[in-house]
């Protein structure tokens, strides 16, 4: 996060996400994602699709149009690549109105809604991804991402990190650990009528904290409920409108290390990776177990 | 007037609920599962006929040289049959039994594993190949000794006691045991599940490097897992860059586990051996990574189906130890008054009064184990093996173990059908899939 | 004295070239830019002087047998794993598990050290100038651990043997750990330990008790070890009672 991005200018959150993540390519070449919050505008939302129907982009892209405007939102742009959707639009009404609408498509996965955050993610490695979607010319106020081992879901696109947090805008997670009571909680969010796209531990995490949210706890006491709720090893960063935060597990089974300055905070799994965009030498916390922390711009 | 009786309160149930009442505790016993699963004795070998032109049993000859670990290493482990004797302590063995094992190995061409107890100088220089395991509990572990050892292999599980770690009890940690794994004398040794430096499968990636940077990028390295999430295991050791995994089933063998463990836990070796292949296979690493199956291999057809189903190589163990004498009458022992059973009944490693010499500290007791003898045994008991691979594999009119492939084998059962993925003998289904 | 650049090398070519130069008896190596890379210096088995100019990453200084390395740095996870003997001086934080398992030697962390900070030693020392954390000697089995700072929950779970000192306060401590008495003898041999360090002046002057006397109250120290309750399963088999 850079901490003055919004009063001194948008920062180059997606070149350096990409290079942080290179750094942490040995745990994980299946898939790579990002999170970048940027500037957003007051009344529009972005909105990053994704599609496995196998029909041409013009198709999809009207179809998807159908469904938004059918819940009264306009769409403002649209930017269409390969099975990639990117949209803004203008939509006041119940977020979870338009997911379920647009979910309940053909095909549609959504990987992420916001009014200043939007998730790219992919197979393949972070430089791969970068690539593709040209991360690197993002630019933002703060992000978070992640490279993929799959444990145990599958490896594909939808399974990638970050996730985003059904049907909260702006709330999307990345995960390291596995969860042991994933499928009861699954069921119980089920249950209250969350709707899940994955079958991954790491996504029932984004749904648990955009819960906590809904109900007017803040990111950092929500953080906190996690670690008492989710059983299992799990270290995790969660991006919101205005900040991120991380929750360390209880048993400091998976590694968290951080820098922070004036005007930057960097968190990763590995000092390593904090060295990517920190040339010299840093001042370097390592968070204990169950630490919970947030910073907001 | 007995009106039936019952399958589930059997009498060795109520037997056990008696006996946990004196206890108050988990019981603990060697050996292996007492479970009736599916094994390779429900899979029959489609030997030739008029299709194929069998091989004839001498100047054919069969290859059976395995080579294990060249993904990465650079010096792989060549051994001249795919069978080779996996790690078992030195502790909850005697020494005797691990020289005689060794030199069994060295006779045969193949490799011996050190086991949970570190390297024992006499088992290096009568081992002419030497797999140096790295467990959890790290007992005894010397840097010297990895930079000689042919293989190291990451112990995550065994098939015996999945999720949990080493066990060795009191009467077992005398003085030159206590003292290599420095430990005090006579502790109910109970090892750690994890291992103290890496956490995760993200982790192992790092580890298995730092193995390779002080071996210099030589000898194998591979990873050993008890057989329970047999396709996410197998994906994860592959990514973090091991040359070979070896997948242990629940039938797999202990000196000592919970009973809880052996007979609860984990799944047979069939099934397991198919979803390492197949989790391989989705990576495409299989055949580069290579496969090791354990647990429960008894004999040359036990192996030579492993591989037909997927596995490189296999490792024996409590085979190895029956050739050794375990469970026999021999002079000099009286299973009844030592251990309480007849011989063949015997599973009370964890006592160390193994009347053979084999799973004992006892100097007395292991005096009756002679190594040299035992050598002997061992290294027929293996030639044996891989005979009955090679006459196998020739009936099938192939010159190679290495050639065998499921479509070699038929399922007497649906059971094994399913876990086997073959089909039943007698129709085209395959069940299950 | 021979400078190798991390950034210019492989880690593997790194560590050839160190073990060369061991082997060839130099008397210092220094190893710039290390960028807090992982495997910095595994399976030195020759004494010699290793200086890491930097933050290293995993596994530094690990599985060794003799040299003497300094680290001005931060370490990763595993910093001195199975250190046989020697020396590591590392002169900020250490990660988990530093001085995982290590059989001899000594091992100096002149800032703070993460969870599992001598997790399963078997011998050797590990000094901590700062404070440790969570489950600090889990599992130690020989050895002795000595921190000027806190330590964190759980100090001590399942230790066998070996000895915590702990200058500041305790989080909690871990199964069958108990708080036990420090001799004289005891409390002046860490002293003369940290005086090595630098981390507290000479208390020399005065003999034992007097010296004790002295400085106790300023160089206070706390011992951990194990209550012993969880060595042996207390109870038997019928069939092990009758054999064993």
């Amino acid at each position: 996060m850079h901490k003055k991005a919004r009063s001194e200018g948008l920062a180059p959150i997606g070149e350096e996400l990409i290079k942080m993540l290179d750094a942490l390519k040995h745990r994980g070449k299946d898939s790579s994602g990002v999170t970048i919050a940027g500037e957003g505008s007051k009344d529009d939302l972005i909105l990053r699709l994704w599609t496995d129907s196998g029909e041409v982009w013009e198709e999809f892209l009207a179809r998807v149009e159908e469904r938004i405007v059918e819940c009264g939102g306009v769409v403002r742009s649209s930017k269409p690549w390969n099975e990639y959707l990117r949209l803004t639009i203008n939509y006041e009404g119940d977020i979870a109105a338009l997911a379920d609408a647009l979910m309940n498509a053909r095909g549609v996965h959504i990987h992420s809604i916001g009014r200043v955050s939007e998730v790219v993610k992919d197979i393949g490695t972070a430089l791969n991804v970068n690539q593709r979607h040209d991360i690197g010319s993002l630019r933002g106020t703060h992000g978070i991402g992640h490279v993929r081992m799959a444990t145990e879901s599958q490896v594909d696109i939808n399974h990638s990190h970050p996730f985003w947090a059904y049907p909260f805008p702006d709330v999307t997670v990345v995960h390291n650990g596995q969860l042991t009571n994933y499928y009861k909680l699954k069921r119980k969010y089920e249950d209250r009528g969350y709707r899940f796209q994955t079958e991954n531990d790491s996504e029932l995490i984004a749904v648990y904290l955009a819960d906590k949210l809904a109900k007017g706890l803040d990111l950092e006491d929500g953080l906190k409920d996690a670690l008492d709720d989710l059983d299992g090893t799990f270290t995790f960063l969660a991006s919101t409108e205005n900040g991120l935060g991380y929750a360390k597990d209880r048993w400091s089974a998976k590694p968290l290390v951080f820098t922070e300055t004036d005007n930057v905070v960097a968190i990763a799994s590995e000092e390593v990776a904090l060295r990517s965009v920190f040339a010299e030498e840093i001042e370097r916390v390592e968070p204990q177990e169950s630490e919970v922390r947030t910073w907001l711009i | 007037m007995v009106m039936g009786n019952s399958q589930i309160w059997a009498p060795w149930i109520i037997d056990d609920i008696h006996a946990k009442a004196e206890l108050g505790r988990y019981r603990i016993r060697g050996f292996s599962s007492f479970q009736k699963v599916t094994h390779f004795d429900d899979l029959v070998f489609l030997s030739t006929g008029l299709t194929r032109f069998p091989l004839e049993g001498y100047r054919e000859s069969c290859n059976t040289r395995t080579v294990i670990g060249s993904r990465f290493a650079k010096e792989p482990l060549v051994l001249e049959t795919p069978i080779y004797i996996t790690g078992m302590s030195y502790g909850a063995l005697s020494r005797n039994a691990k020289v005689a094992l060794a030199r069994a190995a060295t006779k045969v061409g193949t490799a011996t594993c050190t086991g949970d107890g570190g390297m024992l100088p006499d088992e290096r220089e009568a081992a002419q190949k030497l797999i140096y395991q790295v467990l959890p509990s790290r007992y005894g572990f010397n840097p010297h000794h990895l930079m000689r050892a042919d293989a190291a292999e990451i112990v995550v599980g065994q098939g015996a006691k999945p999720g949990t770690g080493g066990l060795l009890m009191g009467i077992k940690v005398l003085d030159h045991i206590a003292q290599m794994r420095d430990l005090p004398v006579g502790i109910d040794q109970r090892s750690p599940t994890r291992h103290p430096d890496w956490l995760g499968p993200d982790d192992l990636g790092i580890k298995i490097e730092q193995l390779r940077e002080a071996t210099d990028w030589r000898v194998p390295i591979s990873v050993k897992l008890g057989a329970c999430r047999v396709a996410d295991d197998v994906k994860l050791a592959a990514k973090a860059g091991a040359d070979a995994i070896v997948i242990d089933s629940m039938l797999a063998g202990t000196g000592a586990s919970a009973e809880v463990l052996l007979d609860h836990s984990g799944i047979p070796t069939v099934p397991a051996i198919v979803l390492a292949r197949e989790a391989l296979r989705e990576l495409g690493l299989y055949g580069k990574v290579s496969l090791i199956a354990s647990g429960g291999i008894r004999s040359g057809a036990d192996a030579a189906k492993a591989l037909a189903l997927g596995a490189d190589a296999v490792a024996i163990g409590i085979a190895a130890l029956i050739a050794l004498n375990c469970n026999k009458e021999i002079p000099g022992a009286d299973f009844e008054k030592e251990v309480g059973v007849k011989a063949g009944y015997c599973h009370h490693c964890q006592t160390g009064r193994c009347p053979v010499g084999i799973t004992t500290q006892d100097p007395e007791l292991e005096k009756r184990l002679d190594p040299e003898e035992g050598a002997e045994r061992v290294a027929n008991f293996i030639n044996s093996m891989t005979m009955e691979m090679a006459l196998l594999t020739r009936s099938l009119g192939k010159g190679d173990v290495h050639s065998l492939e499921p479509e070699d084998l038929a399922a007497l059962t649906i059971e094994a059908s399913a876990m086997a993925r073959v089909p039943l003998a007698g129709t085209k289904k395959v069940f299950g899939m | 004295m021979v400078d190798l650049d991390a950034s210019t090398l492989s880690t593997t070519d790194l560590n050839r070239r160190i073990k060369e130069l061991a082997g060839n008896g130099v008397d210092e190596i220094r190893v710039l830019n290390p960028q807090a890379r992982h495997n910095i210096a595994v399976g030195i088995l020759a004494p010699c002087k290793i200086t890491i100019e930097g933050s290293v990453g995993y596994y530094a200084a690990s599985l060794m047998d003799g040299p003497e390395v300094t680290i001005r740095g931060n370490a990763g996870w595993a910093l001195g794993e199975n250190l046989m003997s020697g020396k590591i001086v590392l002169t900020r934080d250490a990660g988990a598990s530093v001085a995982s398992s290590i059989r001899g030697g000594e091992v100096f962390v002149s800032g703070n050290a993460g969870a599992r900070a001598g997790i399963s030693m078997k011998g050797g020392s590990l000094i901590i100038r700062g404070n440790a954390g969570f489950l600090t000697g889990f599992m130690m089995q020989k050895g002795k651990i000595i921190i000027c700072g806190d330590v964190g929950e759980a100090v001590g779970d399942s230790m066998y043997e070996g000895a915590i000192y702990v200058a500041g306060k305790i989080g909690s401590l871990g199964s069958d750990a108990k708080i036990t008495e420090v001799t004289e003898d005891e409390l002046i041999s860490v002293w003369e330990t940290l005086e090595r360090y630098g981390i507290i002046e000479s208390v020399r002057g005065g003999q034992g008790r007097e010296r004790v006397e002295r400085h106790k109250d300023r160089y206070a120290f706390t011992k951990i070890v194990s209550a012993k309750r969880l060595y042996h399963f207390d109870s038997l088999e019928r069939l092990e009672k009758r054999v064993i």
